[in-house]
Formats: structure tokens, sequence, C-alpha cells
């Protein structure tokens, strides 16, 4: 009997059982719907987090630091104490805790723009912002930080810097200012003055000037209430750029409004200067030339590597994104195969029950000249016709669920791109995967029925 | 010609060994029609069975045209019935849920015949058998009779040489039986095939060239009419 004659002739058999054949088939399209949807929203996650990491680093960029707690990938605080080190400081968090971290110096900065290769060093530091006010307007919160070209903002109004960084005393405002801020429009605000308040913590060196500078009981008076009291400073900048969130954005709340580099030095200074942490940072961020070609930025991180710097590249924060998409797609799936392993057991069921009704067929088949081999793959390919139907169903109930759900979801996480994608040769794989599934739990019945002894099966009496 | 040799069979073994047959000889000449004789249990269809190729003789042996059954590998025995040989059974084994075409077209895919000719071939014997008009209908939905002639096409569509009938009218009232049988022995002329009846009916033995009567797995009496020898003529 030929193949196409065997495959036929299955799906025929299958057909004189319609009920039975789509319900062995719907436990299996379970977990091909699982398996489906899952493939998809990971192709969707992982377009997503490319995106991400697209808009929001410069591939040509490196992260150094000095603390391996801030390059590593996953991995969480290693527990051990280290050695003190007067680099060590405190890096606070929002939530009051604080956690030591040997921090990139001054010195260290000073070396990085040694470097030939690298064209721009960027300590990451934070700038402890008061308020944003314009004239006759009331004053908000915010935060501030230094313009990073690998981070472009997205503008509603005016222009991004061809170069590197921002013009000096220039600001990029997030729109949601606009009109706490008192401007019609985004178009408005650009080129118009807005003021920045910053204000210096306390500090022992302001006291020490002072008493250099010898005091009298007078003074003293003086000091107790002016110096000690935090300094407040008013910086003016133009605005010369509105900026909304891009869809593809790591910061929460309200977006920071963005400065030069040059004039976040200055606000830096004088709002730390004297600190214990002053000039001490968590991170550099290095931009490397021609670093977009990753032969470059690889012997440029070994050599930082080599100067005791940690580095973080863009991929490696594309790896990590990936490494959490693979572990919840990887539960899923596993959720999936589960599934797929009830309905094997179900289709063995199923066929097992076959082979012993159609005992007279069979034996009719064999006193007719049909081979074991080709009474075993009649009901092997049964088996896969059940698995590539049950396949089938799924795949499309999990497309059509997936097309719905999409709309859905953009709106819900303000995307655009859709996160669930399917791919076609991805989803004949499945299909395929599904139907050897259906093959593998035919095999037992199909013996059994090849096995099957013809004069036993056509006894009449 | 068909030459059964000293053909024994024996189920299982020792003490529980039962006899099915013992020492069965005897000739078919080609075209002839042979009805076997005997009441159940008697060994007939285990002689049917073995002749076939579908069950091994512990002893002895089966010649079909100078090519040995019974020392045929499973693989060998297969292709020789799909080819040559073919079975009509009392209870009919057709298949319900299918339909007629269906069901004629199975013994061609066994026997790997042109795709091109099965539908005429499959045509032609349903037309034998007055089906024709039913080919898409399904088996399930005929009546007794019709299922029997629907077997019948199924036996004659790859044109055997050999035709077995296993009680072919044991589930049939007299009057369809004898149209079934009257059809069957026409075909078979037509076909010049050698047709064996296994049957505990004697009126339809009576039709047959040549009755082997068989009781307790040994042969009793073979009758071979004078006037039909060897041209398997009435």
């Amino acid at each position: 009997m030929s193949t196409s004659d065997l495959i036929k002739r299955a799906g025929r058999g299958l057909k004189s059982a319609k009920l039975r054949t789509l319900l062995t088939a719907l436990a299996i399209s379970v977990g091909g719907f699982t398996l489906a949807l899952t493939l998809a929203a990971s192709n969707g996650v992982r377009n997503y987090t490319d995106e991400l990491v697209e808009n929001n680093f410069d591939p040509a960029e490196l992260t150094a630091a000095r603390d391996p707690e801030i390059t590593s990938t996953g991995g969480g605080p290693s527990g051990a104490p280290q050695e003190y080190d007067p680099a060590i400081g405190d890096v606070q968090f929002g939530d009051g805790g604080s956690v030591q971290i040997k921090q990139v110096t001054q010195a260290d900065i000073e070396i990085l723009e040694q470097y030939e290769q690298i064209e721009q060093v960027r300590p990451f530091f934070t700038i402890p912002m008061q308020y944003v006010t314009r004239e006759g307007q009331k004053e908000y919160t915010g935060s501030l930080q230094p313009y990073s070209p690998g981070q472009k903002p997205e503008l509603v109004a005016g222009e991004l810097p061809v170069d590197n960084d921002l013009e000096a005393g220039s600001i990029i405002l997030p729109e949601a200012y606009l009109e706490l801020l008192g401007f019609i429009n985004a178009d408005e605000a650009i080129g118009k003055e807005i003021d920045i308040s910053i204000s210096k913590e306390f500090s022992f060196d302001a006291i020490e000037d002072l008493l250099s500078g010898g005091i009298d009981s007078e003074d003293f008076t003086d000091l107790s209430v002016d110096t000690v009291a935090p300094q407040e400073k008013r910086f003016t900048f133009k605005v010369s750029g509105v900026s909304v969130r891009p869809a593809t954005s790591f910061v929460f709340g309200v977006l920071p409004l963005e400065i030069s580099s040059e004039d976040a030095r200055e606000l830096y200074v004088f709002a730390n200067e004297g600190s214990s942490n002053f000039e001490k940072y968590i991170y550099a961020t290095v931009k490397v030339e021609n670093g977009e070609d990753d032969a470059v930025l690889q012997s440029v991180s070994e050599q930082l590597e080599a100067d005791g710097f940690y580095v973080l590249t863009t991929d490696d924060i594309q790896e990590t994104l990936n490494q959490f998409v693979d572990i919840l797609t990887g539960m899923v799936f596993a959720l999936g195969a589960v599934t797929l392993i009830a309905s094997v057991f179900g289709i063995v069921n199923t066929q097992y029950i076959s082979v012993l009704e159609r005992t007279r067929e069979i034996g009719l088949m064999k006193a007719l000249g049909m081979s074991k081999k080709n009474i075993s793959l009649l009901f092997i390919y049964e088996a896969a016709w059940i698995g590539f139907i049950g396949g089938l169903l799924g795949i499309i109930g999990a497309f059509i669920i997936g097309t719905i759900l999409n709309p859905f979801i953009n709106d819900a996480l303000n995307i655009e791109d859709n996160l669930i994608v399917f791919d076609f040769l991805q989803l004949l794989g499945l299909l395929f995967a599904l139907m050897l599934i259906g093959v593998l739990a035919g095999l037992l019945p199909a013996r059994k029925a090849a096995k099957l002894d013809p004069v036993e099966a056509l006894r009449t009496e | 010609m068909i030459e059964v040799k000293q053909l024994s069979k024996v189920y299982g073994k020792k003490d529980t060994a039962f006899t099915a047959l013992q020492d069965v000889s005897f000739s078919v000449p080609d075209g002839s029609t042979v009805a076997i004789v005997g009441k159940s249990g008697s060994g007939k269809s285990t002689l049917m069975h073995v002749m076939s190729g579908l069950d091994h003789p512990t002893s002895g042996s089966v010649t079909f045209d100078g090519k040995v059954i019974t020392d045929m590998k499973p693989k060998e025995a297969d292709a020789f019935r799909a080819s040559e040989m073919s079975f009509i059974f009392q209870a009919f084994f057709i298949e319900a849920n299918r339909t007629c075409m269906d069901n004629v077209m199975l013994p061609m895919e066994i026997a790997k015949t042109t795709r091109s000719r099965r539908q005429q071939k499959a045509e032609k014997a349903l037309e034998a058998v007055e089906l024709l008009e039913k080919r898409d209908t399904k088996a399930r939905n005929l009546s007794g009779g019709q299922k029997q002639r629907l077997a019948v096409a199924r036996a004659i569509v790859n044109e055997p040489k050999l035709l077995f009938a296993d009680e072919p009218t044991g589930n049939l009232d007299s009057v369809t039986g004898d149209r079934i049988v009257s059809m069957l022995f026409e075909l078979n002329k037509k076909l010049s095939s050698t047709l064996i009846v296994v049957t505990h009916d004697e009126e339809l033995a009576k039709k047959c060239d040549m009755r082997i009567h068989i009781k307790d797995g040994k042969i009793r009496s073979i009758e071979e009419p004078k006037s039909t020898k060897k041209g398997g003529k009435k």
C-alpha cells in the first residue's frame, strides 16, 4: 500500500469516528494553543526588549564601574563583605535604605579620559533638585539628569543637538510641565526661560570656611541660622526641547528634565562639594569611537577590564533582559508541555480502543494481503492525523485569541508594536512537533494492531 | 492447480493439544468450484486459513501454481494473497462507515494497483454485483444481501485466481442467498478463477464441481464428478 493511500485511508478511518477524533484532538490542541501563544508572546516581548534596548542605549557606549555589583547582570549582591576602600560610598535608595558601593572616583574618570578610543566620559551623578518653576508660576517637583546621547528623548517640539551634548544653558522639558508652568503648547515653550532650584546639603566645609576667616560671637549666631541650614540656589535655563515618553522607555513616573553635562557638572559641584560622596560616581558611561563595531567595543572593554573596571555593554543588558524573557517563556512552555503529556495518554487510549473495535477490519486487511508494517503505519498515520488536527485547532485558536488580544495589550501598555507576534515557520515547526507527538503516542496501539492474529480476528463463531 | 499435501494442524502442546487438521491431501484443478463441507468445528475454516497462508500448518504443504504457499515468509505470503487471492465471509466484514466505493478500493490499494485504473476497475466490480448506483452510499445503509454483494465486488475487483467464500450465505435468507450464490458462480466462470466455498450447507455444496467432506480434521470423502475432471465446466 502506498504512503499516500495509507494516509488517506487513515484520515477516512478517523472521519468515521468524528466525535471521538475531535475530542482526542482537543486534548492536544490545548497544549498546542499554549505553546503557540507562548512562542508568539516570546517573539513579541523579544522584539519589545530589543527595541527597548535600542532606544535607551547607544550600542557604542559602555558602562564602566569599580564595583562588580553594578555591572553584574542578574547575579545579585555577592553577600561577602569587602575590604574598605576610600572609594566606597553609600548609595541611597528611594526607600531610605542604602548600600555600600565602590564608586568611580575623579581619578578613575581621568584614567578613562586618557583612552584614545574613548570619545566621551559621562560620570553618572544625581543632582538633588528641589523644584522647577517659571516666573509667576508655582514650584513643582522633578528630577534632573545630564543629557545622554544614548537615550535620546522623543521631542514634540524643539530639536535635539547634533553632537553628543546639549548646548550649555539649555534644558529639555517634559511635556507634563507645560500646562503647570503656564505654557499653552509645546512650541510656545521653546526658547523660554525656566528656573531650577538646587539645594546644598549642610557641610562642614562651609563651617570650616567661616572658621578659618575668624569669628566672633555675632558671626556665630549667623552661622547657626544660615550656614547650617541647607543652601538654595536658582539656576536659569532656556527650554530647547519638549520631551514625551517614548513607547519603549525605562523611566517610570515623570520624565526627568535634561541639561547639558557641563551644566549638570556645575550643579553637581554646587550641591555636593564638601560631602563625603563628592566626586564619587556609581558608574560612568563611556562612548567609544566606532563602538558600533563589536570588535572595537570588545577590545576597549577588555582594556578597561585590565585596568580594573567592571564593564557592561548594551549586549550584556540585552542578554539580561532576554534571560528574563527566556525564563518566563520556559515556564509557560513547560506548562504547555505538561498538557501535551496528558494528551499523549489520551491518544494512546483512543487508539487502543480503536484497535480493539476494529479487530475484524484489521483481520480483513491482513487476509487481503496487507503487511504488518502497513497495518502499523495505518494506525500511526491516524495518530499523526489526530496530532495534526489538534495542533491546527490549537494554533488557529491561539492565532485568533492573540489577534484579538493584541490591541488591548497595546492599549494597556501604551505601546505601538504588537506583543504577540506569530511566526509562520515557528508555527509550522510546532505543528510538525505535535504530529510527531501523535506518532509517538500511536506507536504502541499500532504495534498491537500489527501483531493481531488474523485467524483469530476473522473467526465468526 | 492447487495441491494440498499431508496437511496437519495441531493447536496447543502435549496435554492440551488439539488436532484441527490431520493428514489432509487433495488437489483442485484450475477454474473449478470446490466445496469444503463439514459441521462447525470440523476443521474446514482452519483448512481455508492454512490454504490461504493466513495460518501455518504444523506439517504438510500447500502449492498453488507451483508456488509453495506454506513455505513463504509472511511478507511474501501477504503480497501473494494481495495479488492472487480473495475472501468472502459469512459476516461480510465490510467497513460499515465507509462508502461502497471506498470498500472496493481497499484490495486495490493493498495490491498497489495503479491509481488510474482503480476507478474503472472498482466501477466494473460494483456493476457486476449491481451496486453501481450505491457507489457513494455508506455500507451500513445497505441491506444484508447488498452488503454481501459489496463483499463479492470487493473480492473480485482484483480478479483473483483463487476466491475463498466462508459460509457466504450463512447470514442471508434463502432467496437472497441463492442470488448471491448464482452471482458468485457466474463471476467465477467469467474470471475463470478457482472458487473454494467453505460451508455446512449441502444444498450449496451440490452446486460445486467438487466436494470435500471433512470431519474431525480428516477428509471423509472427496466427490469429483466425472464430467468435470479438469476443465472446471459444469
